[in-house]
């Protein structure tokens, strides 16, 4: 029972035990028996009722201790737990302080925060995220350090060895190049990639410098593994521990193995470069580009005998003298403005005194950039070119001094030698005019023929001359080429007759008539080599052939066949035939005569007018000579010869018993348009006639034919037939007497062969045109070349010659000729003579005489024409000068011809009959 | 819905008040009983006999409960007709507290079926993991049906306690009821009435339903610290101080846990029912007065759930613990659940060591320890 129940039984019910109670209990459960039935359950049920209390009792105690140590422990419990959070939070609390320090003092000392009192109210979420931060940079950071790092590993060599060299870190650039794994590499010293290059000092300084906490730079060679040698350019840091001291070394290198490969390469380049400058053996120089010598070679020194220590760095005026140094200072300032080359001459001095004529040439050398670095000189001495050009001037004007003295000689031997001849030949032609017994023309003849001998041999030496002398020249005027052809041949034609050789001349008609060029030249070789043909044939014919090769804008190519049947040039002379001084031997020499130098001087000529000369030819059988020339065509001048009467449609007989000339007349016929027939005998044209076949216009005989010649066929004809046609003779031989045979032949015409187309178709003409005797002034005239040429007219002449034997031959040729003739000794004479009466047709001037001379004279004549307005008089200059100067100084003075001496008569007699023909 | 019930005191006159039950056509007998009952041989034998059709469901307590109030070493039997329900019976062995999930997968099998509207489930009170089993029968199931019921007792020995089933009476069986049908209605409700003190203690260390400490101290030292003299009476005592769940953030959880037993050796603690291994536990005191409006509180949840007093029967299912704090005055909270359920409600029912109802209605089940859980049924 519990106590407070107890109490309360106590002091309620006056129980005072729980023995007391037992015993209240029981009296009460007895009296229950007795009691009031209200009572009865009360007493009843008071023990139980009383159980319940104390329980209840009990049960609250039991409650109320519970709840009241509950209380106690719990909070005991709960202080326990506040002391506990209270000094976990102190220590929070000192571990935030600690962390706040910590954090500021990882910051670094420049950062704003670094300051005692920072973080102060930062809680630990700030702090946090400030670590976080900072340790977010820190790893930034190290990310940007592991960046670089493995940059640098890619470009760089690295590695780190301890303060004994032993290699504690390689990256793999290292272990690369010099061939060695890392795993051999770490833990090695670094001098297993020493090359034994390097002199010991290098690295006694390398050492001492890293040693002392010091960075060292430089360029190693090393050796790798294979032996093989590589070059790096090296930087070595000490990496220094807390106390300063060097722990460690980091080596940085990168790989110049190439570069240095180059820069040796360069050197040797370089050095080469060096070598080639000195080797050169002319002066060379290089300069900046303030004209200051940076560099000379041993051939700079040398020219100038100095030493290039005492001129390098200066300029050009401590070289040359203060008169040469001018120009050189300006021609830099010109080239390094300009930037090209130069070249000049200039004159220097040396340092021994010796004066050089140079050249220098000079170029301006550029950067890659295009700007001017400076500039490059060579010294070319010229000294001694100088020199030779000088004697070499000097040599030709000697030379040329020397040939004007040849041609002055020439000149006057021509002179002095024709003047005489001029004499004997002209007197011999006058003696000949003259009545002579038949001995004494015999004599003369001979004379004359010799004189022309001389002569020709004469103008062949000193034509010979003018070729060595380099004087022969040929002419450019304007002249019949036909004509000239059928003038020279017939005294040619002549020769052979007498020979009994035909000469025939063949013209094909496209030649051109008209040309320019040297008639007199021309002349010349067809000459020689006609006559050569006719020396050395004895029977046959001589044909020439003239035929166009060419003509291209009004320059023709004419080529000369000479053909003859002679005795023909042996195969190994040939080569020789046209060289001087040979002939075919020297029994030609004899048999023939002659001087050997004709075909050489044909040759020169032929050559001097643009052509070539050569020969075939057949011993036994003949020759042909052939030769071209190249000719300008030229406008006619002069009339043709020829007829306007046209022979179309004429039927001609041709009678000759040469088929070449049988062929040359038919060929000529048919370009008049005439219709040709030929037969080769005067049988053959009898018969023609016999047999009624002989409707003919006219005939052409020959009049040297076998069997029958040509006047007994007319003679025949005439007796055997009427109506005859007209005939003309042409024959080889033309004498004056044969004109009588042909008149009494009953021949209408005569012309000596070889016959000009003009003449066949002027005599062809004249045949056909009706009257018979249109040309010539008296009826029935013979139709003669002669005829048709002599109509002359006497002329008022002054002669000017001061040489007596001229003077005697000029007046009685002309005089004979029936002209009128004054004489003047001199230039000056002539003069006044002229003043006081100037009517002359004709003044024939020589060229060299005392006082005045011809060209003199006639400059001033020309003159005084001009100022009075007088007549122009027709000047001829006789003159015995060779050369082409001469005679163009005639024709620039103011002459209209000349004549060379010793005056050919015919020629004299044709210039005087033109100028009479044209008053 | 019909209902009848008897009391019987003597176990020897149980064949006479059987009588009184005859005249009922039940198919359902709520047999609730103490020790001495249940381990008196024939009890089960009588009941078949009288009842050869009925279901037969009921367990060993730590105190009857009828409309009179509560009682001990007495045996109420209930006999109750569905007339539009269906019943289907269950029972299973349970071989170890290890084994409690699975009895109630087992036991969910047997007497699920499609319009499964309520489980009543019976346990035995030792060895045996409760919120396990509510788990595993729920994991059949589904978590639509309402569970109720509760672990037998044996009048506080927490020693050996018999569940009766379709096999008979056994301390290691659990038995259970699947009621299905539209015309049944349910209503529930749970209330402890206790409340928290002193400090938030973290679970340092437990096994499932194991506590082993907690803030690293022996959990069982904390009870005898706190009991003093009354550790004396471990285990029973320590219902006088059950701990209440809360979660990390040391909210409560809602969810009281009392212990089952004890392990002197590990100084842990058994409990009734798992707790949170990474929670907190708050020791709970109560009140008399608190425990009664407790179950006045769960009267009135049921009744509103149910919301049909009318000829129902109520299920009255508490915890030792409460009695034990009651003492005398225990009745008062049957007569707080009378009052509320009004007079036409017959209650039964059984002061248990573990209750088993939905923790709120719609809520999955739940073990609860040291409430008043009320399931009242009754039909349309």
């Amino acid at each position: 029972m519990q106590k407070a129940l107890l109490r309360q039984l106590k002091r309620s019910l006056g129980v005072g035990s729980e023995a007391d109670l037992a015993e209240l209990l029981g009296t009460m459960r007895t009296a229950a028996a007795t009691a009031d039935p209200s009572l009865r359950t009360a007493l009843e049920g008071f023990g139980d009722f009383l159980a319940r209390v104390d329980n209840s009792y009990e049960q609250y105690e039991r409650d109320l201790e519970l709840r009241t140590r509950s209380l106690e422990i719990s909070s005991a419990e709960l202080s326990e737990s506040n002391e506990k959070l209270r000094l976990s939070l102190a220590d929070r609390e000192n571990a935030l302080r600690s962390l706040r320090m910590t954090v500021r003092d990882l910051l670094p000392d420049s950062h704003p925060d670094h300051h005692a009192d920072t973080f102060a109210d930062e809680d630990i979420a700030e702090l946090s995220s400030r670590i976080a931060l900072m340790v977010a940079e820190s790893e930034r950071g190290r990310r940007e350090l592991a960046t670089q790092k493995f940059a640098l590993d890619q470009h760089a060599i690295v590695s780190i060895t301890d303060t004994s060299g032993t290699i504690l870190y390689a990256n793999d650039r290292f272990c690369d190049i010099s061939g060695y794994t890392r795993e051999e590499l770490l833990g090695r010293n670094h001098r297993i990639i020493n090359s034994g290059k390097h002199p010991a000092e290098m690295f006694r300084e390398m050492w001492q410098t890293i040693s002392l906490g010091q960075v060292w730079r430089g360029e190693v060679c090393n050796r790798a593994r294979n032996g093989n040698l590589y070059w790096v350019n090296a930087t070595i840091v000490p990496l220094l521990n807390a106390a300063g001291e060097p722990e460690r070394h980091i080596a940085i290198r990168t790989d110049i193995t190439d570069r240095k490969r180059i820069e040796a390469q360069l050197s040797e380049q370089l050095h080469l470069v060096e070598e080639l400058i000195e080797a050169i053996p002319l002066p060379v120089y290089l300069k900046d580009n303030g004209g200051r010598y940076i560099r000379l070679n041993r051939a700079f020194e040398q020219f100038f005998h100095i030493d290039r220590k005492a001129i390098l760095g200066q300029t050009v005026s401590k070289l040359l003298t203060r008169e040469e140094a001018p120009l050189h200072l300006q021609k830099d300032a010109e080239l390094l403005a300009s930037k090209g080359m130069q070249t000049y001459e200039a004159s220097v001095h040396s340092r021994d005194g010796a004066i050089h004529d140079t050249v220098y040439r000079k170029a301006a050398l550029t950067r890659r950039d295009g700007s001017v670095s400076g500039l490059l000189g060579v010294i070319v001495d010229i000294t001694e070119r100088k020199r030779a050009e000088h004697e070499v001037l000097r040599a030709k004007e000697a030379a040329e001094a020397a040939s004007r003295a040849k041609s002055d000689f020439l000149a006057n031997m021509s002179h002095e030698i024709r003047t005489p001849m001029n004499g004997v030949i002209g007197m011999t032609d006058l003696a000949l005019e003259t009545a002579l017994t038949g001995e004494q023309r015999e004599y003369l003849n001979i004379v004359k023929s010799s004189a022309e001998s001389l002569l020709t041999i004469i103008n062949d030496i000193l034509d010979f001359s003018k070729i060595e002398a380099g004087k022969l020249l040929v002419e450019e005027i304007s002249f019949d080429l036909y004509r000239l052809i059928a003038e020279l041949l017939k005294p040619l034609a002549l020769r052979a007759h007498e020979k009994g050789i035909e000469l025939l001349s063949e013209v094909l008609h496209d030649v051109p008539r008209y040309v320019q060029g040297d008639p007199n030249r021309i002349r010349q070789i067809l000459i020689n080599l006609i006559g050569n043909a006719i020396k050395f044939t004895n029977e046959g014919e001589i044909v020439l052939r003239t035929e166009l090769l060419q003509l291209q804008d009004g320059h023709a190519i004419v080529h000369f066949a000479v053909r003859d049947t002679g005795i023909g040039i042996p195969q190994d002379k040939q080569d020789l035939i046209f060289d001087a001084f040979s002939q075919e031997d020297t029994s030609t020499t004899r048999k023939y005569g002659g001087t050997g130098l004709g075909l050489s001087i044909c040759r020169r000529l032929v050559e001097l007018m643009g052509g070539r000369i050569w020969l075939h030819s057949q011993p036994g059988q003949g020759s042909t000579f052939h030769f071209s020339i190249q000719l300008q065509l030229a406008t006619q001048s002069t009339p043709i010869l020829g007829s306007q009467v046209t022979l179309e449609n004429r039927r001609i007989l041709v009678v000759d018993d040469n088929a070449t000339n049988r062929r040359i007349l038919s060929n000529m016929l048919t370009l008049l348009k005439a219709i040709p027939q030929d037969v080769d005998s005067a049988q053959a044209a009898l018969s023609l006639f016999k047999n009624g076949n002989a409707d003919f216009d006219c005939i052409l005989l020959d009049a040297q034919m076998p069997q029958m010649d040509g006047y007994e066929l007319a003679r025949t004809l005439h007796a055997t037939h009427d109506n005859l046609p007209p005939m003309l003779m042409l024959s080889s031989g033309a004498l004056r007497g044969d004109a009588k045979r042909c008149q009494e032949a009953g021949i209408a015409g005569f012309f000596a062969k070889p016959i000009s187309l003009d003449e066949l178709h002027a005599a062809l003409g004249r045949l056909f045109d009706g009257s018979h005797s249109a040309v010539t002034q008296h009826a029935k005239q013979l139709v003669t070349r002669h005829s048709l040429r002599e109509e002359h007219r006497a002329l008022n002449i002054l002669l000017v010659e001061d040489h007596p034997t001229n003077q005697k031959l000029a007046l009685g040729l002309l005089g004979k000729w029936g002209h009128e003739v004054t004489l003047a000794q001199n230039g000056q004479e002539a003069l006044d003579i002229f003043d006081a009466s100037g009517d002359f047709d004709l003044i024939l001037m020589d060229m060299q005489m005392p006082v005045m001379g011809g060209i003199e004279a006639t400059q001033l004549i020309r003159k005084r024409e001009t100022e009075r307005q007088l007549p122009h008089i027709p000047i001829i200059a006789m003159t015995a000068a060779a050369m082409q100067d001469d005679r163009d100084a005639c024709l620039a003075a103011g002459m209209d011809d000349y004549l060379s001496k010793p005056i050919r008569v015919k020629e004299l007699q044709e210039k005087l009959r033109r100028i009479g023909g044209s008053l | 819905m019909r209902i009848k019930q008897i009391i019987n005191r003597k176990p020897n006159e149980l064949g006479a008040k059987l009588d009184d039950l005859q005249s009922s056509d039940a198919n359902l007998l709520l047999v609730f009983g103490s020790i001495e009952h249940f381990c008196s041989p024939g009890l089960h034998d009588a009941l078949r006999a009288t009842f050869p059709d009925a279901l037969l469901i009921g367990c060993s307590t730590a105190g009857e409960i009828t409309n009179d109030g509560v009682d001990d070493g007495s045996c109420t039997i209930t006999a109750i007709k569905f007339e539009k329900t269906s019943l289907k019976h269950g029972s299973t062995h349970l071989s170890g507290m290890d084994d409690s999930f699975s009895a109630g997968e087992r036991l969910g099998k047997q007497i699920v079926s499609a319009d499964l509207k309520a489980i009543l489930v019976f346990g035995p009170g030792v060895n045996i993991n409760g919120s396990a089993l509510v788990n595993g029968i729920t994991s059949v199931v589904g978590v639509d049906v309402p569970i109720t019921g509760g672990l037998a007792g044996d009048g506080g020995a927490f020693k050996k306690t018999y569940t009766l089933g379709p096999n008979g009476i056994a301390d290691d069986q659990v038995v259970a009821i699947g009621l299905s049908g539209e015309a049944l209605r349910f209503g529930h409700g749970s209330f402890g009435g206790w409340e928290p003190f002193g400090p938030a203690r973290k679970v340092t260390r437990c096994d499932g339903n194991i506590l082993h400490e907690l803030d690293g101290e022996p959990a069982l030292e904390i009870y005898r610290r706190y009991l003093g003299e009354h550790a004396k009476g471990l285990p029973a005592s320590g219902l006088l101080f059950p701990f209440a769940m809360l979660g990390e953030d040391h909210s409560a959880v809602g969810l009281i846990r009392t212990i089952l037993g004890i392990d002197e050796s590990t100084g842990s603690l058994i409990l009734a029912g798992e707790i949170n291994a990474d929670g907190y536990l708050r020791l709970m005191h109560a009140s008399t007065d608190k425990l009664v409006n407790g179950a006045e509180s769960a009267a009135e949840s049921a009744a509103a759930m149910h919301q049909s007093a009318d000829g129902s029967l109520a299920i009255l299912v508490s915890c030792v613990g409460r009695k034990l704090v009651m003492g005398n005055r225990v009745d008062e909270e049957v007569e707080a659940v009378g009052e509320v359920l009004g007079q036409t409600s017959v209650l039964t029912g059984f002061y248990s060591y573990g209750e088993i109802s939905p923790f709120m209605p719609g809520a999955s089940c739940k073990l609860h320890n040291q409430t008043m859980t009320i399931t009242c049924l009754s039909e349309n």
